[in-house]
């Protein structure tokens, strides 16, 4: 979906009009074409004059994506409705949503079906895409952005112009038109849109049994079926849509090529009746979690909106808007939310192998703990126990304020809140509180942002409320009383047969670990239908799901805070049932262990040690934001997609820590390397043929051995694509390789980045030593220079370390108004004013540009509250934004403890990434008597909070360069 | 964007064309878009190639917008006989070139079957961008190596020239499309780059359903020779015509 919240009135009417002839064009052509279609018989022709041609090419790129003109006409329509009743309009567009998730399912067998041949094309076109522009595939992910509006604006083509008919109005019907020389009738579409909008239920049957009747749909009639039949029921509903997700791999492994999502939709369709039964109660379980959380966070959040409105009008709509655009995203995660328990015991198990829980305390704190702490494991960075202790703010109006050892005490039980789900979390409690208070802390003034509507909505919050509205009915919705004894008996089910669980939540783990290596482009074994039941799965496919552990943990995080919550909604009760599921998941201990050894022997050696901070903070962060976005594609009902992104992930995330294990400079860089580089037009794929190596330095000297090998990297981002890595030659100096290194990457996107190759020592014992490296700027390169080359090897370079080694730099004032210092009452409470001008020379980690916006917190205090950001430049290094956000609540011994920590992202459709940060406080490393790790400012940082502090009610400017931020959070 | 001159002052710039057009008489519906910086005449390129006519006043086109035109198309055999012409009925789009709509227009990129891609010649920036403006195409248009024809435009204001031929022609060649210098104002060259796209369009299009269908003489056109060979390398395997 376009964001479209710039334009004015009188823009869209004249961008209305433009659509409005070329509806009129369009019909005019498809009544030309439907002429044509019966007067020439010559079939090659027919496609030339048709445009068939053009279509058919088209098609393997943006398959179900909507033309320019629906989209625009989609996002103009969405923009519209969006002001008029805020609160039912973000139900109703997230039924739309779903209702349109469902026929994506249902249309996507199409493909296969008449292009057969083209799997390898596409796929590459793929991997590249999903890593690079979201926009061109559709996976699910992007539901919100193609698929609601293809269905909703097929249809709302016709209203605009109605003669129009099959005129090629999205790009699916069209190929179905010329594809079967039919029309596509319009009329039962036009019914289901209304159903759509009106009831849930008969919406996901309803479209469907609309789709099957178009002609081009042979292939879809049996998933129909099974969809119709579940719908009703609004339990079943979730069911159906998570058996689909999770029943995807038993024919996969049939196709061999990784990114066949086609294949894998429809083998949904085909997939076992026995195993249906056990997910089936899988998901039921599970949704009962999710459901009831959400349901209580529905209800507070509505009071809360009452509530806040009088302050916050403006952070209101923001959060109304967000919603709204986020609904697709979130609705499934019913589904979603299956496998989080397990996979955070899984992690627990690890854990305790490794030793590394020795400070957990009582039961009750461990078991929240291990899901965070796992996540510090997998990601070797950022959190700190210390942290999040801290993070735990009981009112974010007293803000800095407010007692820490208080709050602390209450939420013991949470202290896991860095995960993203944590602000959610924490938002819902505070949620409560404002119930109590109805005093809103925050208060956000935004100067000269216009409309921060629609801006970066898909990134930032996860949204509150719209899972639930995936379950539950209307009307529920609303209700907040009876809250609690709905949620009671929802759980009950959860601890209750948990026992008899636990076989099939090992069997879903593995499953969706599957999906995962499904998709995985470098997975060459798959025998799913063998493994889904084994528990013990074979070890390459251990190896992947290692890695894809690291991605889960993240969610792991996610889920606990969420289970928390709850328990404290329900008390004791809940509890107990949270205790059942970690402990339920031993039995997966090993698996873990296993692959993680085997995906990464150093890794696991250094996952207690730390990395540099430096180093590991850019990447883990990455990693992080992908794994958020992961998240969302487990949501998605409609299959298959998601997983190739995952995957190649989830591997990412698992090399990237092994970037920085290691040890350079112990040894020099001596000798040189034997290489050729190649782009492969064909397959579209970036060549490294590595020869050979000479002179290699030696790194045991007693021994007078190395053991080297070559690895890979695409910089500036490398956790983009990845490493790769030679074999490894024993005992030589002069290691002869013969080696392809392959990345799968659109040559204009190679084109902006370095080739980093480098040498190391492997050692499976120690840690592996650098031995020297060589970077290449593929922007000069040339590439008809195919020739092998030498090349001396260098000692590391700092960019290499970094990854981005420039991240430009913030122009900004900061002010501090102290309570009466503007008159009695004056304000009433200190107020700290942070006016973000621009930003400078911001590094670009993709070719499209950036999309920069700047997120803000007041630590220790990591909540929604405390939370704000601003608009999205998009395709700008050197973005204006000129945003003021006022934080209140200070009492001036607060600017000693408090830490304005501002951070610029580049928001990409489904994930952000982290461009660079700053940290405004002391700087002492501790707040409220605590050590943190993000009290870290720069000497300059300090300076300027300092003098800030000295000098009130006047605007400090600064320019501060921006950097990367250790210990950061995991927030959304 | 400053106006180059005032002049004219044309209320309405939008000048649909009349009522032949209104019927679905043609053989082909051709889309085709301009794209390039803000200001180097995408739309009075259009509107002269249209209408036949030039406004010098400066308006920015709101996100998007197309013109309409009808053209016989008729592809020379390689002895210079025409074959039969054939009625098309061209969709041209105009695109905003400010930053602000850049996620609109580039939506409309994959929809059209060639491209004009424009630069100021007196605008050195403008052709420096001329390499983005070819990525985003390579990212957002139907396939990665769509047909593009480059168009210097202002030609006719030589004096404030700041893009040497040379530098133009090299850029061009270096991606293997064909250059025009082009003068929205006086019209030098709107026709000709237009037909050329047209003419590339028409030879892909044959390539992309049949060889065999199109007869001989028609498949080996003289066209371009460079453009021609181009279609050689492109043929390989990129686009799957």
């Amino acid at each position: 979906m376009l964001d479209l919240s710039f334009l004015t009135e009188e823009e869209y009417e004249k961008l209305m009009k433009v659509l409005q002839r070329d509806a009129e064009l369009k019909k005019k052509d498809s009544d030309r074409i439907r002429r044509l279609q019966g007067s020439l018989k010559d079939e090659k022709k027919k496609k030339f004059v048709t445009g068939e041609w053009f279509n058919e090419v088209k098609a393997k790129r943006f398959q179900e994506e909507l033309e320019g003109p629906d989209l625009l006409r989609a996002s103009i329509r969405k923009k519209k409705e969006k002001p008029e009743n805020e609160p039912n309009e973000h139900i109703r567009q997230s039924l739309e949503g779903r209702a349109a998730s469902l026929p994506s399912d249902a249309t996507s067998p199409l493909f296969p079906e008449l292009t057969p041949d083209l799997g390898a094309e596409r796929s590459s076109t793929t991997a590249l895409d999903s890593s690079e522009e979201h926009k061109t595939w559709p996976k699910p992910k992007p539901r919100h952005v193609i698929l609601p509006p293809s269905s909703n604006e097929r249809w709302s083509v016709n209203d605009v112009s109605p003669g129009e008919s099959n005129a090629g109005v999205s790009t699916t019907d069209n190929w179905q038109l010329s594809e079967k020389g039919h029309d596509v009738p319009p009329l039962p579409a036009k019914l289901s849109e209304e159903d759509m909008v009106q009831s849930s239920y008969s919406s996901g049957v309803e479209v469907p049994d609309v789709l099957s009747g178009t002609p081009a749909m042979q292939k879809a009639p049996p998933i129909d079926t099974n969809i119709a039949s579940k719908i009703p029921v609004k339990r079943k509903a979730s069911k159906g849509l998570f058996r689909s997700e999770t029943l995807v791999n038993p024919t996969e492994q049939t196709e061999g090529s990784h990114a066949k999502r086609e294949s894998l939709k429809s083998s949904k369709s085909l997939s076992g009746e026995e195993d249906n039964n056990l997910v089936l109660k899988q998901g039921a379980n599970y949704t009962i979690f999710s459901m009831s959380h959400k349901d209580e966070e529905i209800g507070l959040d509505h009071e809360h909106f009452k509530n806040l409105r009088n302050f916050w009008e403006k952070g209101a709509d923001t959060i109304v808007a967000g919603n709204v655009s986020e609904e697709s995203f979130e609705k499934p995660s019913v589904v979603e939310s299956n496998g989080r328990p397990f996979i955070l015991s899984r992690s627990l198990s690890v854990q305790s192998n490794q030793s590394q829980n020795g400070e957990e305390k009582s039961n009750v704190s461990m078991k929240t703990r291990i899901p965070y702490k796992r996540t510090v494991t997998f990601s070797s960075s950022e959190d700190e126990p210390c942290y999040i202790a801290h993070s735990r703010k009981v009112s974010a109006s007293s803000m800095a304020r407010s007692t820490y050892g208080k709050s602390k005490g209450a939420v013991v039980a949470r202290n896991n809140s860095l995960t993203e789900s944590n602000g959610r979390q924490e938002e819902e409690r505070k949620a409560q509180r404002c119930l109590r208070r109805s005093k809103l802390p925050v208060r956000v003034p935004s100067i000269k942002i216009e409309s921060p509507t629609k801006e970066g909505p898909s990134s930032t919050f996860e949204p509150e409320t719209p899972a639930d509205e995936y379950v539950m009915p209307e009307e529920s919705r609303r209700k907040v009383d009876s809250l609690a004894s709905r949620i009671q008996i929802l759980i009950e089910p959860v601890y209750s047969d948990s026992d008899s669980d636990r076989d099939k939540r090992s069997d879903l783990g593995i499953q969706e670990n599957m999906e995962t290596n499904g998709e995985l482009p470098e997975a060459k074994t798959r025998e799913p239908a063998e493994n889904l039941m084994s528990k013990e799965p074979a070890t390459e496919r251990e190896a992947i799901q290692g890695t894809d552990s690291a991605v889960f943990s993240e969610e792991g995080g996610d889920q606990s805070p969420v289970a928390m919550a709850l328990a404290r909604a329900n008390s004791i009760n809940l509890a107990k049932s949270m205790v059942n599921i970690y402990t339920t998941s031993e039995t997966y201990n090993k698996p873990q262990m296993i692959t993680h050894q085997l995906l990464e022997p150093q890794r696991t050696k250094e996952l207690s040690r730390s990395s540099p901070i430096l180093l590991s903070e850019t990447e883990s962060d990455t990693a992080s934001e992908i794994s958020f976005q992961f998240n969302r594609h487990k949501k998605t009902p409609s299959i298959g997609s998601h997983s190739s992104d995952m995957a190649s992930v989830s591997s990412v995330s698992g090399s990237v820590l092994s970037v920085y294990s290691g040890d350079f400079g112990s040894v020099d860089a001596q000798g040189t390397v034997q290489f050729a580089l190649d782009y492969d037009e064909k397959n579209r794929e970036f060549q490294i043929y590595v020869s050979q190596c000479k002179d290699l330095a030696v790194v045991d000297e007693k021994k007078g051995r190395s053991d080297p090998y070559v690895k890979t990297y695409l910089l500036p981002d490398k956790a983009r694509m990845g490493k790769r890595k030679t074999s490894v030659k024993k005992r030589t100096v002069n290691p002869i390789y013969n080696e392809v290194l392959r990345y799968k990457i659109e040559k204009m996107v190679l084109l902006i980045q370095k080739l980093n190759l480098s040498v190391w020592h492997n050692d499976p014992l120690g840690r592996n030593s650098f031995l020297g490296e060589i970077e290449i700027d593929l922007a000069s390169w040339d590439w008809s220079n195919k020739k092998l080359n030498w090349y001396m090897l260098k000692p590391r370079t700092l960019s290499a370390i970094n990854g981005v080694d420039h991240r430009g730099v913030m122009n900004l004032s900061i002010k501090y108004v102290p309570p009466g210092s503007l008159g009695p009452k004056n304000p009433s409470s200190g107020e700290v004013h942070i006016w973000v001008k621009d930003s400078k020379d911001l590094p670009q980690l993709r070719p499209s540009g950036i999309d920069s916006f700047v997120k803000c917190y007041v630590l220790p205090d990591t909540s929604k509250k405390s939370y704000q950001k601003t608009r999205v430049i998009k395709r700008d290094s050197n973005p204006v934004f000129n945003h003021t956000i006022v934080y209140d609540g200070f009492h001036t011994e607060d600017l000693k403890d408090a830490c304005v920590e501002l951070t610029v992202w580049d928001h990409e459709k489904l994930t952000n990434h982290f461009l660079g940060g700053i940290r405004l406080g002391l700087g002492t490393g501790t707040s409220y008597g605590i050590s943190v790790d993000w009290m870290d400012s720069t000497q300059e940082e300090v300076a300027f909070w300092q003098e800030m502090m000295s000098a009130s009610n006047e605007w400090i400017e600064g320019s501060l360069p921006l950097r990367s931020l250790a210990g950061r959070r995991k927030l959304k | 964007m400053e106006p180059r001159s005032l002049c004219s002052t044309d209320e309405e710039l939008v000048v649909y064309k009349d009522l032949t057009m209104s019927d679905g008489d043609y053989d082909y519906l051709i889309k085709f878009l301009a794209l390039g910086d803000s200001g180097v005449g995408k739309t009075s390129i259009l509107y002269q190639y249209t209408d036949g006519k030039f406004n010098s006043r400066f308006i920015t086109t709101v996100g998007i917008d197309f013109r309409e035109k009808r053209v016989m198309y008729r592809s020379n055999g390689p002895d210079g006989v025409s074959g039969r012409g054939q009625r098309i009925h061209l969709q041209l789009w105009d695109t905003a070139g400010q930053e602000r709509f850049r996620s609109l227009t580039t939506a409309f990129f994959r929809d059209a079957m060639g491209f004009l891609l424009l630069f100021d010649l007196t605008n050195e920036q403008s052709f420096l961008n001329v390499r983005n403006w070819i990525s985003q195409l390579q990212m957002h248009a139907y396939c990665e190596n769509p047909d593009i024809v480059l168009c210097g435009n202002k030609s006719d204001m030589e004096d404030q020239r700041m893009v040497k031929e040379e530098e133009a022609k090299e850029l061009a060649e270096k991606y293997g499309i064909p250059y025009f210098e082009t003068s929205a104002a006086n019209g030098t060259n709107v026709t000709k780059a237009v037909e050329t796209l047209l003419d590339l369009i028409m030879k892909r299009m044959e390539r992309c359903v049949d060889k065999s269908w199109i007869p001989e003489g028609v498949v080996r056109s003289n066209g371009h020779s460079s453009t021609e060979q181009l279609h050689e390398e492109k043929d390989k395997g990129k686009c799957g015509c």
